[in-house]
């Protein structure tokens, strides 16, 4: 039993263990992550990483004005994948889809401590084998699965990493997410809507029927890259949320 | 640039688009409602799945500017 509750709202700085929180604390400065704010730009040298505790960041693939999802990082992970592998940079973008705050550290102090300390290594990467699982299981929907199937599973994914079943996300996040024209984003938000899973208003998506969005979703593969989190890490944060309301 | 809303006709039915979008001009609004309108007629092909709607209306501040079919998106 824990004797305090945590100093960190971030799954990573809580399940890090105490000689390694201890190497990066120094280096770690709480900030806001406003909405748009760019954390990684293409080919550009990573200058900062940070350990989400509020809020959704997106690594985002473009190319020639295209642009799609390829990752989704919240309150169980951390952005600067690259940094922790040995990179400097990567072809991606990396920016905020919502709102929040996090713990940053500058890529340079988080490089010595990586090379330092190898469980701290070992324990990053794990988060980074969860990501990439979290991206081949993205690849695999955008291929094969329909478009309410694809967004129930970026809404649940969404809502695990927030506190409530309010979704402040709006149809241009949810364009790049989806990875269609923004218009027809209205059509595939009222799928689940006419279905009386969500409720849509501007700016925000409230969950009305989780279990049902889940079942939706369970085609499109959810659940599979959150037990590879689970097998990595411990428990997904959305796991002990589900664990703390059968309570 | 100004602020296009692209409503989703669905027979008597018209669903809102509650944010909008910023777009320089009705050129590159009707680009945009065309290409959507690819987009879910591909999805209808692919997966035999039948997300509702008939049409895109282009929507700016002062009232409907135009109208595009779904049905006619892929032949244009």
């Amino acid at each position: 039993m824990q004797a305090f509750p945590p100093v960190y709202k971030n799954s990573l700085l809580q399940k890090m263990c105490a000689r390694d929180v201890a190497l990066i604390e120094p280096h770690l400065i709480r900030c806001a992550m406003p909405l748009r704010m760019g954390i990684e730009r293409s080919n550009v040298p990573i200058s900062s990483v940070y350990f989400i505790e509020a809020g959704i960041a997106s690594i985002v693939a473009k190319h020639l004005g295209r642009d799609a999802e390829t990752g989704l990082i919240g309150n169980e992970g951390m952005t600067g994948a690259s940094v922790v592998m040995g990179g400097d940079r990567t072809p991606h973008e990396c920016y905020i889809q919502m709102a929040g705050e996090g713990m940053r550290i500058d890529a340079g102090p988080l490089s010595d401590a990586l090379c330092k300390s190898p469980t701290l290594r070992l324990f990053l990467l794990g988060f980074v084998q969860s990501l990439y699982v979290q991206t081949g299981f993205t690849a695999l929907v955008n291929a094969r699965c329909n478009l309410h199937e694809r967004l129930a599973r970026w809404l649940l994914m969404c809502a695990d990493r927030t506190t409530d079943g309010r979704l402040g996300i709006t149809h241009e996040f949810l364009s790049v997410m989806l990875g269609m024209r923004r218009p027809g984003v209205t059509i595939a938000v009222q799928v689940l809507e006419g279905m009386q899973l969500i409720r849509a208003t501007r700016g925000l998506i409230e969950i009305r029927n989780r279990q049902g969005l889940e079942q939706i979703a369970a085609s499109a593969g959810y659940g599979r890259a959150e037990s590879e989190y689970g097998r990595l890490m411990g428990l997904h944060p959305a796991a002990q949320y589900a664990s703390a309301q059968q309570l | 640039m100004p602020k296009y809303f692209f409503h989703v006709r669905n027979g008597d039915e018209l669903i809102e688009d509650p944010e909008g979008m910023e777009l320089p001009n009705v050129v590159a609004a009707r680009a945009e409602a065309t290409q959507a309108a690819r987009d879910v007629v591909a999805e209808r092909v692919r997966f035999g799945s039948n997300p509702k709607g008939d049409a895109f209306e282009i929507w700016d501040e002062n009232g409907l500017i135009e109208s595009v079919s779904l049905r006619d998106s892929f032949s244009s």
